[in-house]
């Protein structure tokens, strides 16, 4: 049997890759995700576990497989652009589609140009903010990037059609938005193959340093090169291996050996008549502006209104969450938590937990709740972000002594049926999960405008009961404003967001 | 011309090819293994399965089954019972089968629902048909336990808790008891004997009322899992006599409750020792005599004088009942 040829090995790779991401993303539901390690792809990424471990000081479990992509990224350079990151992957594809029925100089296209070393200066931006403690990095990392495009846009998207993955349709909040960025992204591949890759992907700058002294690498015989440039005619990286090779840029496709017709390029140990390889290409100017910038922004970012420099009421984080501080110092903004969340309750926070939280989780109880037995988030988090714990600990069954709380819910007076419009109703009561339930009632005989005499229940709120699952608020009938209203006050990881139950001493 | 492309060696590729199908084993290996209780919170039992056939093939006298009887487990419940979802998983809710029925098969809406959920245990779903019961319902011959008010018939068959809903014109003519008949065949004998153990009751008289109350049976936190039941006496007064079963260890921890609780309130309970049996009287100052009746896996209690009359066919009862077995019993 004839084994394929390198580059059809590396497009089984990336078939194999986009596949696998695909499907993990598919079966991140409570039905289907059994054992399955769904956040495999996520967790492969070398950018967001040296972020997070500058932000946290640890490597999160998961995030241990980025060690391997690491240490083959030094030897043999920046395979995993073209071989795994279903990103890239997936720009390599559509520029493929965009350019295929056009006259395009694929020459001039796939030239190196200056513009490239913009996503450089964007690494070095998000490092310096992540030593600070700032994570920012799941806004621009591309798995984390692409996995919150699909569960947010692409995945309810064709939900709309009957076929997808959730059992409901879900909305999102700003998803729009999150949609719209990935339109652009695809469709920038129509001026510049693979656009993203090439110019904007930290991760990309990121494996590209670390690749900079690999020794298995594209090598051209300077004797057998005829100077054709056949070479760039399908080059992924726009890494000029017609001439001095920029090794950084190489995404190790393996185009140009298989359309050298001289057998002048190989991959591998360097040999006698090899070219020279160009040297790292980067201001060191600009470098330094964007190091400035950086750590000018940090403490901007800091006296900003946010979810921890103040406590905001809306942002009610998922159970299992770390504090505030240390959430966003894990949250990579995939939104792995918002695909397995069976009720849609987690929705991608716009500007309401501060610009850092931006893309984070929190829940929206107008539009879900959170299922009172239900651990998934957790359990879906690749970064540890909101924390693996078990139904037990979530309820505060034997032997934990307390559930764990999100928030707390707040009557409306005004807006509530019985207290207001001597209307009839307990639902919140009905629906309210705790045993004790936090809701209670008192019956009361009012007096109407009439002169007739109502009796109704009147709900009232127990705080210590109450775990903020806001079952109550998406259930009341009081559709657009609910008269009943979680808040994040007295949520089981702040200490400093509760509220004086007991009274003072 | 030989092909001059210079290809890595044949072994480094084969080599490459032969990962994929490495990992794809790993993942899948890795991903049978899971806590089907935290991840898939899926039910024990396939919801419908055989149950879902026989409902289709004998309806209830005079109705014919719409469509195929519609199959829930905790993963979706939510959708069925929008918001009421977590009371029945947190009372041991495994599956539901939904079957309509109607005069005539292709009317438009169901003439009948019948929801059955299987709840684990006879005790579970007794609690789940408590909550459930209206205080107009009338007690009806149906299954083990019937009631109905209205267009609504309600009732327990072993671990299975049955709602029929009529609807529409001929809902006031329903006929519930042979609608729950047929229902019962198809779900099969239910242990009877259980049922006898579940609601170990001694007879005292007439039973006005059975309750279930889940969790701080009259304020108490240490009295859960508490099937009630309210008897007319021949002198005409009423009885409340209550029951508590459990695993041994749940019997001396409640003991122990019981001891703390009479410190905390500055109680000298009476404690005599009986054969296999210990009896703990109090009198309270608020809630004047009562009294628990403590074996092994069962406790009876009530809040009256623990006279003579009262103790001895508790005590006979207790001679006579195999020991409570809390197999499968969720936790309440
Ligand atoms: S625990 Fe709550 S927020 Fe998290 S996935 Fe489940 S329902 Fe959603
Ligand atoms: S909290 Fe959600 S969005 Fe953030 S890293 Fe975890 S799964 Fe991703």
């Amino acid at each position: 049997m004839n084994m394929p040829n390198i580059r059809a090995i590396r497009r089984i790779y990336a078939i194999f890759f986009f596949g696998l991401f695909l499907w993990l993303l598919w079966i991140l539901d409570p039905q289907h995700m059994k054992g399955y390690e769904t956040g495999l792809i996520l967790e492969l990424s070398p950018l967001t576990a040296i972020a997070g471990f500058f932000t946290s000081g640890t490597v999160y479990l998961g995030l241990a497989w980025a060690l391997p992509i690491i240490f083959l990224t030094l030897f043999f350079g920046r395979f995993f652009c073209s071989w795994i990151c279903p990103l890239g992957i997936l720009n390599q594809f559509s520029s493929w589609l965009f350019n295929r029925r056009r006259p395009v100089d694929q020459y001039k296209n796939n030239a190196y140009r200056p513009i490239f070393r913009l996503k450089y200066y964007i690494l070095a931006g998000l490092l310096i903010l992540s030593a600070f403690g700032a994570l920012q990095i799941g806004l621009l990392d591309p798995i984390a990037l692409l996995t919150r495009s699909f569960t947010v846009s692409l995945y309810p998207a064709i939900n709309q059609w009957g076929v997808g993955p959730y059992l409901n349709q879900p909305i999102f909040l700003g998803g729009a938005l999150i949609s719209a960025l990935l339109i652009v992204l695809i469709l920038a591949n129509r001026f510049i193959t693979r656009y993203w890759c090439r110019v904007l992907c930290p991760l990309g700058a990121l494996l590209g340093v670390m690749s900079l002294r690999a020794p298995f690498r594209i090598r051209r015989d300077v004797d057998k090169c005829t100077d054709c440039n056949k070479c760039l005619a399908n080059c992924q990286g726009g890494c000029d291996p017609h001439a001095e090779h920029r090794v950084s840029e190489c995404h190790a496709c393996m185009n140009c050996i298989e359309d050298c017709p001289e057998g002048a390029l190989h991959y591998g140990l360097p040999e006698s008549r090899t070219s020279a390889a160009k040297p790292f290409d980067i201001n060191r100017r600009r470098l330094g502006e964007v190091a400035v910038a950086s750590v000018v922004f940090y403490p901007m970012l800091k006296s900003a209104v946010s979810a921890s420099t103040k406590p905001q009421h809306q942002t009610i984080r998922p159970p299992g969450s770390l504090p505030e501080e240390e959430f966003n110092a894990r949250c990579i903004k995939c939104a792995a938590c918002m695909r397995v969340c069976p009720t849609n309750v987690l929705q991608p926070a716009l500007l309401g937990a501060g610009f850092e939280g931006l893309w984070t989780p929190i829940l929206v109880n107008k539009i879900g709740w959170c299922e009172h037995h239900c651990v998934l988030c957790g359990q879906a988090c690749p970064t540890g972000a909101i924390q693996r714990i078990s139904v037990q600990e979530k309820v505060g069954e034997k032997p934990f002594e307390k559930p764990v709380k999100l928030g707390t819910a707040f009557f409306d007076h005004g807006r509530c049926l019985p207290w207001s419009m001597h209307t009839e109703c307990v639902v919140c009561e009905e629906v309210c999960p705790t045993t004790p339930k936090a809701i209670w009632y008192k019956r009361v005989e009012l007096l109407k405008r009439d002169g007739s005499v109502v009796k109704l229940k009147q709900p009232y709120m127990a705080p210590d009961l109450c775990i903020g699952c806001g079952i109550c608020e998406n259930k009341c009938p009081v559709e657009d404003y609910a008269a009943v209203r979680i808040t994040s006050v007295g949520e089981t990881r702040s200490k400093a967001n509760q509220m004086l139950l007991k009274g003072k001493s | 011309m030989p092909n001059p492309v210079r290809e890595p060696p044949a072994w480094l590729r084969g080599g490459l090819l032969a990962l994929l199908p490495l990992l794809v084993v790993a993942l899948y290996v890795t991903g049978q293994n899971y806590d089907p209780g935290l991840l898939a919170f899926k039910s024990e039992e396939g919801a419908g399965g055989g149950l879902a056939a026989k409902l289709t093939q004998s309806p209830p006298p005079g109705l014919a089954v719409m469509g195929a009887p519609r199959a829930y487990d905790k993963t979706n419940l939510y959708e069925y019972i929008d918001g009421h979802a977590d009371a029945f998983i947190s009372a041991g809710f495994q599956s539901l089968t939904v079957a309509d029925y109607a005069v005539d098969a292709n009317a438009p809406a169901p003439d009948l629902t019948a929801d059955i959920y299987h709840m684990g245990t006879p005790l579970q779903a007794f609690g789940i048909m408590m909550a459930e019961v209206t205080p107009d319902s009338q007690s009806v011959t149906m299954g083990q336990m019937g009631f109905v008010s209205g267009g609504v018939g309600l009732f327990l068959h072993g671990p299975y808790f049955v709602r029929l809903g009529a609807q529409g014109p001929n809902a006031a003519n329903m006929d519930f008891p042979a609608a729950a008949s047929a229902v019962v065949a198809a779900l099969g004998e239910a242990d009877a004997g259980k049922l006898r153990e579940l609601f170990a009751f001694p007879d005292l008289g007439k039973v006005v009322r059975t309750n279930y109350v889940k969790q701080d049976y009259r304020g108490l936190s240490f009295f859960k899992g508490v099937i009630d039941r309210e008897f007319e006496r021949a002198d005409g007064g009423v009885l409340t006599l209550f029951l508590m079963q459990g695993a041994p260890a749940a019997m001396t921890e409640l003991e122990r409750a019981l001891t703390v609780y009479a410190q905390e309130e500055g109680l000298t309970p009476q404690i005599t020792s009986e054969s296999s049996a210990k009896l703990i009287v109090f009198q309270d100052p608020y809630e004047g005599d009562w009294f628990v009746y403590l074996t092994t896996t069962r406790a009876w209690g009530g809040f009256a004088k623990a006279d003579a009359a009262l103790l001895d066919p508790i005590r006979q009862l207790a001679n006579e009942l195999p020991p409570f077995t809390p197999a499968g019993e969720k936790s309440p």
